[in-house]
């Protein structure tokens, strides 16, 4: 069932005393689809031409370097959740654990939002960014609330890369201020309006705007929204 | 006495008994201090050590300490309290130097370089580097390192008893109680960057040079470490006194002595040394955990967690305690945790928009859930959005969603005006202090995505859409929105931009439309724009308000036949208005010279802070006095915003002046420094834009003793002077426009000639800064206040003649409506129930009358002389029906909402309800919730009616006849002639209007159901719905009920109620 690559790097994990579980979870991540060669490319750019491939690269050393395999995965994110010193590479305790405890991945994918929301329970082990890796192509997926995928990938058909998941996109793109993440947050509209100045306007309303009343639509009162979260 | 102290949490406490033996070792008679920044219970033993003292958190004399820590590191906070403590410690008597040494020290030699340096000196400090480095690669590494980090190394410094050390320290920890934070790219390294400031800043700062002191890898280039010919240590042939092993647990320090392997061999065999010497000891002592850096639940704290407490204040406000566990607390709300502990959904807990898109409670409330919403928004985006093309004709179907959300029963009035400034901010005082009795609508300018709308909105309407005109399309689009939107009263504010779409909107509303003046565009017009006749040849564009405002004030000459002669056609607009608005007798005197014939009111703008409150907060906190004046400086605060016709060129002039004669003066002005390449005088302060949330703050920044307004055209009222009319320190003010009738009645202000020169300017402000605060008790404004009451009666008045103009009343008529209605009892004369309410208690009226009622139980009807005919019951109505002796009292309350809204209406718009229904591809959804909202006013005069009885126990509300058939409305707008006409009127025949879904109706019918019920048992009465089998499985009212009318229910239905009525008294007397 494995390939000639995988029997190798079981072999050379061995060989580096890491368990078989840990084996098997490194070519869970190789073949999970979150590894984005270009990305990794641009992010590390001395990595080019060295060894067999950038995958290869990524799967001996960059994982243990802790290098950032995709926009999907920050390391910088994810181990600033784990709030501890782990000795475990950061996508390796993600898939370990830490998808299990909810640790979210990037900023706009919440694990238990989405487990819950889009993961049946089959008594089979899901990481729930794979999930999304493997699904996003067939079901209407929401990565966070105020994220719509699905959405997302029809308005923006036309430049979205045919390869490229909706939510890779977004957070790969250098300027979002021309993105909607979600039918009701009108990005351009809620910069020009309140004139603030940001590369990232979606997080500006989870991290101040929302709170400070701001609508995120010219249709949709930010007043409502103050209630509704209050209310809750 | 000298101390040495150093700072650190319970991790550190292996490496500080290094340092305090080697210090010992040198220094036996010194006193060594640790300042604990950790829970100092457990772990230390004092006595018989070589610490002789432990200073906890609880003796830094921090207040609030669990806040302020909350927001650091362990390292900031351990840096952080550094100068705290020092000057705790040199406080103390007899100290005569104190010295801080960090904890990875370790002393080698005596300090006498020090100790002889402060003979003469306050405070010591030691550099980084000492020698500039003669290889590319340390100057590299280590110059631009300390570049980085600050010149001198904070691991080392010194105080002697000075004032000027005394100074220094106190300047250092006021820093450090703000600015102690790790961020190298925005200027700050925790304690260390502050102090590159000292030696600008203090006397007395010696620079100790000595390469004996403060031996680290950061300058172990330039000071080979070896061993004189007796084996002492030397650093350059020096002394050693202390080697600093910085950041010996991190791996830098053996990072960097890997460089230095090779040619400092001594170096090396120390830090060898040294990392035995900790090893041993930390394996007995050092637990690890700090103690604040984790939550009371023993999650460690995030970095994130503690930026965001630092840089929010509002954290600090709404947590007690940032450690605490739990739900409500500030842990929970940065790791998205809810009550349960059970990680949920982060965003949706927090956030209104997340909860609009999914949560199922909002849909159990009624709000759209996510994809029907989605279906709204995609259609709306699609007209808005460059991306999905550019056709932005949307605005009927949003008009019509917008008329949903208008309460029917109200007069719909349209404010025509400008965002923003005084004109905006009175079109929204305006539709504020009119809620609940007008429906106002905003219509004004607007930009999206670059491209020009009249935006319509409901600036009150929680919720409500907006209705978007692009620019090009408002020609037509504008009345036909007004229209469509049931706009019965039109406010005209400004001339709108588009002065073709205000000459067709107020041909329209003929006699419906006043006009409040907030400038002279109606009667100024251009210079430039008038034609070789002295005739007005074109429209006004932006940029030419100061020719407008010069005009009015008629400063200037040679073009009065063009004033006189243009604009005829705008001299009928405001002839033809119902009223014309003035905010000042200046200004109506000056329209009254333009257009003789013209009389407008002469009414103040309403205002929020109308009254002026002796304990406004804004105002200063001391009051200044003429004995004041010699100590204390001019500040001057120039009222409203900064421009040349308010006086810009002024303020320059006069600033300069003061600033000539060396007088001390500061002029404040609320604005952003205007863009370009002008120099302003050094004496003006631009404190940023305001508006009403941030001025009060503005205002205590500037504290002002003299406020001053010295426009050069007119104002026509001056929001801006009633707001620094608050801070009641004296006003100066050009005597021009309003401001004179304004300021005239006030003691204290005074009014100066606007075209005065610099120095008479400066002697009236100097002058006005010395007196005392204004001493007037009452508003600014005279006599009753016009609004609201005197407005609503205009615009009903209005809106009643241009209802019933087409039927043209007799005189009799309106006297008749005036006089009481006879109300009186139908039924039975001892009535055990007796029953009041709107139009549908004829049916039940027409039941008794028919068949008399059971003996059992008495009915009565409260109706007027002829039962068929119908009036609205009045206030009197409601009275008799409380003060009747009655077992049960029924109301049956209004129950025709639905039928307003929803009866004429898009067949597609849908509702979605509590019944199982399936509506075909509907064009847009109006949410639950809202149609609920819709009904709140209707509520409100139930719930009143309820509460005015003696006994609400005793009350009954009955439900209403649900909607009928498509064919029985048809039939029954033919039969009600007033609402054939209303069809008519809406461009619409009795066969062709479109009649909304019959789902919607009944989803309509059943939220209003609910509302009643909720309404009556939240004041304590009872609700009694419908009887069974009136309706359809549809929900419909079986036509055997239907009255002939489109709305109400015939007498068989009323017997029904009668019956449930005797059924309820039944089981009561059982």
């Amino acid at each position: 069932m494995y390939g000639w690559g995988t029997r190798r790097l079981v072999a050379w994990a061995r060989s580096h005393t890491i368990s078989s579980e840990l084996a098997s979870r490194v070519e869970e991540v190789r073949v999970s689809g979150v590894f984005d060669p270009d990305f990794y490319a641009q992010r590390y750019p001395e990595v080019v031409g060295v060894g067999k491939g950038l995958l290869d690269h990524y799967v001996r050393f960059g994982i243990w370097e802790n290098r950032d395999p995709g926009p999907l995965f920050s390391c910088a994110h994810y181990l600033n959740q784990v709030g501890e010193e782990t000795s475990m590479p950061a996508i390796l305790d993600f898939v370990l654990c830490g998808d299990a405890a909810g640790r979210s991945p990037n900023w706009l994918f919440d694990t238990t939002w989405y487990r819950q929301r889009h993961i049946r329970d089959d008594g089979r082990r899901h990481t729930a960014l794979f999930h999304y890796l493997a699904e996003y192509r067939k079901n209407h997926l929401w990565t966070h609330p105020l994220f719509d995928s699905s959405w997302f990938a029809e308005r923006y058909a036309p430049v979205i890369p045919r390869r490229t998941s909706p939510l890779a996109f977004y957070l790969s793109a250098e300027d979002t201020s021309r993105l909607m993440p979600n039918p009701l947050f009108d990005a351009d509209w809620y910069l020009r309006h309140y004139a603030i100045e940001s590369d990232e306007p979606l997080r500006h309303y989870m991290e101040y705007g929302e709170r400070m009343g701001l609508a995120p639509h010219p249709f949709v009162s930010g007043e409502l929204l103050s209630i509704l979260a209050e209310e809750h | 006495m000298r101390i040495f102290f150093t700072s650190v949490a319970r991790n550190y406490l292996p490496k500080v008994r290094v340092l305090a033996a080697s210090l010992k070792e040198q220094h036996p008679d010194v006193h060594f201090c640790v300042a604990l920044v950790d829970d100092p219970s457990g772990t230390v033993v004092v006595s018989g050590d070589v610490i002789d003292e432990i200073l906890g958190p609880d003796d830094f004399g921090k207040s609030d300490f669990a806040a302020w820590i909350f927001g650091h590191t362990l390292v900031e906070a351990c840096t952080a309290v550094k100068p705290t403590v020092a000057e705790l410690l040199l406080a103390r008597d007899g100290v005569e130097t104190v010295t801080y040494l960090d904890p990875d020290i370790e002393v080698f030699g005596r300090f006498d370089a020090l100790f002889d340096a402060h003979e003469e000196h306050a405070i010591v400090l030691t550099p980084h580097q000492v020698r500039s480095e003669a290889e590319r690669l340390w100057a590299v590494g280590n110059e631009r390192s300390s570049l980085r980090h600050g010149t001198y190394n904070l691991g080392f410094f010194s105080v002697a008893d000075t004032d000027a050390a005394r100074a220094f320290l106190s300047w250092w920890a006021e820093r450090m109680l703000e600015y102690c934070l790790d961020d190298i790219g925005g200027g700050l390294f925790t304690d260390q960057k502050w102090i590159d400031l000292a030696p600008a800043l203090f006397d007395d700062v010696y620079i100790l040079r000595d390469p004996g002191y403060n031996v680290a890898t950061w300058n172990l280039a330039a000071r080979r470490i070896g061993r004189d010919h007796l084996g002492r240590l030397t650093a350059e042939g020096s002394g050693l006194v202390f080697v600093h092993f910085s950041g010996f647990d991190s791996g830098a320090h053996h990072q960097e002595l890997a460089r230095h392997r090779t040619n400092n061999p001594v170096f090396v065999e120390l830090s060898e040394a040294y990392a035995e010497k900790t090893l041993p000891v930390a394996a007995g002592e050092d637990d690890g955990a700090w103690s604040f850096g984790e939550f009371a639940d023993g999650t460690p704290i995030p970095l994130s967690a503690r930026r965001r407490w630092r840089l929010d204040p509002e954290m600090a406000r709404r947590f007690d305690d940032p450690f605490a566990s739990g739900p409500q607390t500030f842990q929970a709300l940065v790791s998205g945790r809810g009550s349960t502990g059970v990680s949920p959904p982060a965003g949706l807990r927090q956030s209104g928009l997340a909860r609009l898109l999914h949560d199922p409670s909002a849909r159990q409330l009624g709000l759209a859930p996510g994809y029907e919403l989605d279906a709204l928004m995609r259609e709306a985006n699609r007209d808005l959005s460059p991306i999905n093309g550019s056709d932005a004709l949307a605005w009927p179907t949003v008009a019509k969603q917008l008329r949903g959300y208008l309460d029917p029963r109200l007069p719909t009035v349209a404010h025509l005006t400008l965002l923003g400034g005084g004109t905006g901010k009175h079109v929204d005082d305006l539709i504020a202090v009119t809620v609940g009795d007008i429906n106002g609508l905003r219509v004004a300018h607007t930009l999206h995505e670059g491209n020009a709308y009249i935006e319509i909105r409901a600036p009150r309407v929680v919720g409500s859409p907006v209705v978007m005109i692009p620019l090009e399309h408002a020609q037509g689009a504008v009345l036909a929105a007004l229209q469509a939107l049931g706009v019965s009263f039109v406010h005209v504010h400004h001339r709108f931009g588009l002065e073709s779409v205000l000459r067709e909107i107020v041909r329209a509303f003929a006699g419906a439309y006043v006009i409040t003046l907030h400038d002279y565009a109606f009667i100024a017009p251009e210079p430039h724009l008038s034609g070789a006749d002295g005739r007005w040849v074109g429209e006004i564009g932006p940029g030419t308000w100061s020719v407008l405002q010069a005009l009015g004030a008629e400063r200037y000459h040679g073009i009065g036949a063009a004033r006189m002669t243009s604009h005829d056609e705008w001299h009928e607009v405001l002839l033809g208005a119902r009223a014309v608005i003035a905010p000042s007798r200046d200004c109506a005197e000056r329209y009254r010279r333009s257009v003789p014939e013209l009389d407008p009111l002469i009414e103040p703008h309403w205002e929020t802070g109308h009254r002026i409150d002796r304990s406004d907060p804004l105002r200063p906190r001391r009051p200044l006095g003429t004995d004041q004046v010699a100590s204390d400086p001019v500040r001057v605060i120039i009222g409203g915003s900064f421009c040349l016709w308010k006086g810009q060129q002024v303020v320059v002039d006069v600033a300069r002046l003061a600033d000539h004669f060396q007088i001390e003066m500061e002029f404040f002005v609320l604005a952003n420094r205007p863009e370009g390449e002008q120099v302003w005088p050094r004496n003006i302060r631009f404190l940023g834009p305001y508006d009403e949330t941030n001025l009060g703050q503005l205002v205590a920044l500037a504290a002002p003793t003299v406020a001053w307004f010295p426009s050069q055209a007119l104002e026509t009222y001056c929001y801006a002077l009633s707001e620094l009319l608050r801070l009641r320190r004296p006003v100066v003010a050009s005597d021009l426009g309003a401001l004179t009738e304004r300021l005239t009645p006030i003691d204290g202000c005074r009014l100066v000639p606007h075209d005065a020169d610099e120095r008479s300017w400066l002697r009236h402000l100097i002058s006005a800064s010395a007196e005392a605060d204004l001493a007037f008790d009452a508003a600014p404004v005279e006599g009753v206040p016009f609004y609201p009451q005197g407005y609503l009666e205009l615009v009903h008045a209005a809106n009643i003649v241009s209802l019933t103009a087409h039927c043209e009343p007799e005189d009799a008529d309106i006297e008749r409506a005036n006089e009481p209605v006879p109300w009186r009892w139908f039924g039975a004369e001892r009535a055990v129930v007796r029953l009041g309410g709107h139009s549908h208690r004829l049916a039940v009226l027409d039941a008794i009358s028919a068949e008399g009622t059971e003996s059992e139980t008495e009915i009565a009807v409260l109706s007027v002389e002829s039962p068929e005919h119908y009036v609205v019951p009045d206030r009197q109505y409601w009275d008799a029906l409380s003060r009747a002796d009655a077992d049960v009292t029924c109301i049956l309350w209004y129950g025709n909402e639905h039928s307003e809204y929803f009866m004429v209406a898009d067949p597609g718009l849908a509702i979605i309800g509590p019944r199982q229904c399936v509506i075909d591809s509907p064009t847009s959804i109006v949410p639950y919730a809202m149609v609920k909202y819709l009904w709140r006013n209707s509520m409100n005069g139930l719930r009143d009616v309820i509460e005015a009885f003696p006994h609400p126990e005793r009350i009954v509300v009955f439900g209403t006849p649900p909607p009928k058939s498509e064919s029985a409305l048809r039939s029954g707008w033919a039969f009600e002639p007033l609402l054939g006409d209303l069809i008519t009127s809406l461009g619409y025949t009795v066969e062709s209007a479109p009649v909304g879904n019959q789902h919607m109706r009944v989803a309509a019918w059943d939220a209003l159901q609910e509302c009643l019920q909720e309404t009556a048992e939240a004041a304590g009465a009872q609700f009694l719905a419908i009887p069974e089998g009136v309706q359809d499985p549809d929900g419909l009212l079986l036509p055997e009920y239907c009255a002939p009318d489109a709305t109400h229910a015939n007498a068989t239905y009323g017997r029904l109620v009668v019956q449930a009525l005797h059924a309820l008294v039944r089981a009561h007397a059982v």
